[in-house]
């Protein structure tokens, strides 16, 4: 860019004109790049502007909201395969328009620039409770659906302002786990799950592609059962110590067919032999695993041997998709004490095993691996 | 993100409610304090109003009350439910 107004400037071009384009260039990049950083900003903008016009009021809010929201979406979507919807605020009877509400569909009353904290908290609940998992819902239990939503919904609002969380924890949260210890256990069991953190990566996925599968015959107590097992398996997962070859890392589900693999064995991969964890995660495949997370060290030389790892599982499965690779600090546990690391984990897809309308009956009984 | 994957989520100002109220025909009824919440049966005012669910041709209002707040979305999904079981 400095060449670009060096050779312009030698040129003969006007430096107002240059630095006019260059701003104009800066800005073009950035709303491309952060849509949502763009949007709140604009909406910073028009609160300023509402205090002397009362109509900027509704540029405020209806940015406000969707900036945060969203911003939350795009993260969930980058932890995740899924592609889960944003949202857009639209206003109702404006001027005096016309009324057209559909049937069924609620209409959020939002308040004006002093209730801001209100207006998102509300808003925020709404988008967890009825845009986010929202097919998957439909085979939950309700403490399963409450919980997810009050998590996700304190995970948003703990994304921008301590004060929030606290106020959503007073009136939503606490009397709601008060009068459910399984809901109470559910949440601890999230927040196990998020502090090594696969509650996006692997939990919210395991839901999303729930929610993208059709059962003919409504298996829906079966369905909760799992669901249960799952979280229970995550969870137990979440909390085995460095070395523990106890724990089951394998999730056997009817529905939902995912295993998670460890692959960070310090001797296997200072003999650089990767066959073992090979074997273990073909393994998984032939016997009709839908998902297989692999999971270690995001240290730079365990990165190296998982990769190796991964290309001779493709080059043995081609059918197998690398759909996501991860970076993230996760926890782990060495005697009981935990440390944050750099953690590595890697989506493998099993698009053969994958089926969408399912007849219980038909399921074959899953083998383990 | 793309436009077409957003969700739709309808809201009023409050700075519209008392004109939306009216072409409702609630404005008067609230105002002699007639209108009830859908779920907790408190009084409704212009200051404690949530949201509005139109129903059966009709149109309920639900308070800014946090429990009544949680009674809406366990209602709405085990409408959603329901209809998807159908």
């Amino acid at each position: 860019m400095q060449f670009l107004i060096d050779l312009l400037t030698k040129l003969g071009f006007g430096g107002t004109f240059i630095s006019g384009a260059v701003f104009a260039t800066v800005v073009i990049l950035f709303i491309f790049r952060y849509p949502e950083k763009f949007e709140k900003w604009l909406s910073i903008i028009a609160r300023l502007i509402s205090k002397v016009w009362g109509g900027a009021s509704y540029f405020a809010i209806k940015h406000d909201l969707q900036s945060k929201i969203n911003s939350f979406v795009k993260n969930i979507n980058i932890n995740t395969t899924a592609n889960f919807p944003g949202v857009s605020i639209k206003w109702s009877g404006r001027d005096n328009e016309e009324l057209i509400w559909e049937e069924g569909k609620i209409v959020l009353v939002m308040r004006d620039r002093n209730n801001q904290s209100k207006n998102f908290v509300h808003a925020a609940y709404f988008f967890t409770s009825e845009v986010l998992l929202r097919k998957s819902k439909k085979h939950l239990s309700r403490t399963q659906k409450l919980s997810i939503d009050l998590f996700a919904t304190q995970k948003i609002l703990e994304k921008e302002s301590s004060n929030l969380v606290e106020q959503f924890i007073k009136d939503y949260f606490s009397p709601e786990v008060e009068k459910s210890d399984d809901l109470k256990n559910f949440i601890k069991q999230y927040i196990s799950v998020d502090k090594v953190g696969i509650f996006f990566p692997i939990l919210v996925q395991e839901l999303s592609y729930l929610g993208n599968k059709i059962f003919l015959d409504k298996p829906n107590a079966e369905i909760i059962e799992e669901v249960k097992s799952l979280i229970n398996f995550l969870e137990s997962f979440s909390k085995r110590n460095v070395g523990d070859m106890q724990t089951q890392d394998t999730f056997t589900g009817k529905y939902m067919r995912s295993a998670i693999k460890i692959v960070a064995s310090k001797n296997a991969r200072e003999r650089g032999d990767i066959n073992p964890h090979k074997e273990r995660v073909g393994e998984c495949l032939k016997n009709g695993f839908e998902n297989v997370y692999m999971i270690g060290s995001g240290r730079f030389l365990n990165k190296i041997f998982m990769n190796k790892v991964l290309d001779a599982i493709k080059s043995d499965h081609p059918e197998v998709e690398n759909v996501k690779t991860y970076n993230f600090k996760g926890l782990i546990y060495q005697n009981s004490i935990p440390k944050k690391v750099d953690t590595y984990l890697v989506h493998l897809r099993n698009s053969e095993a994958v089926r969408y309308i399912l007849n219980t009956k038909d399921l074959d009984p899953q083998k383990a691996c | 993100m793309l436009d077409e994957n957003k969700e739709q989520i309808n809201t009023v100002h409050e700075n519209d409610l008392a004109s939306i109220l009216l072409k409702l025909g609630l404005k008067e009824k609230i105002e002699k304090k007639e209108v009830k919440c859908k779920f907790c049966k408190t009084e409704i005012s212009f200051e404690n109003i949530y949201s509005f669910l139109p129903e059966s041709g009709s149109v309920n209002i639900i308070c800014d009350n946090p429990s009544c707040i949680m009674e809406l979305m366990k209602y709405l999904s085990e409408k959603d439910k329901t209809k998807s079981e159908a």
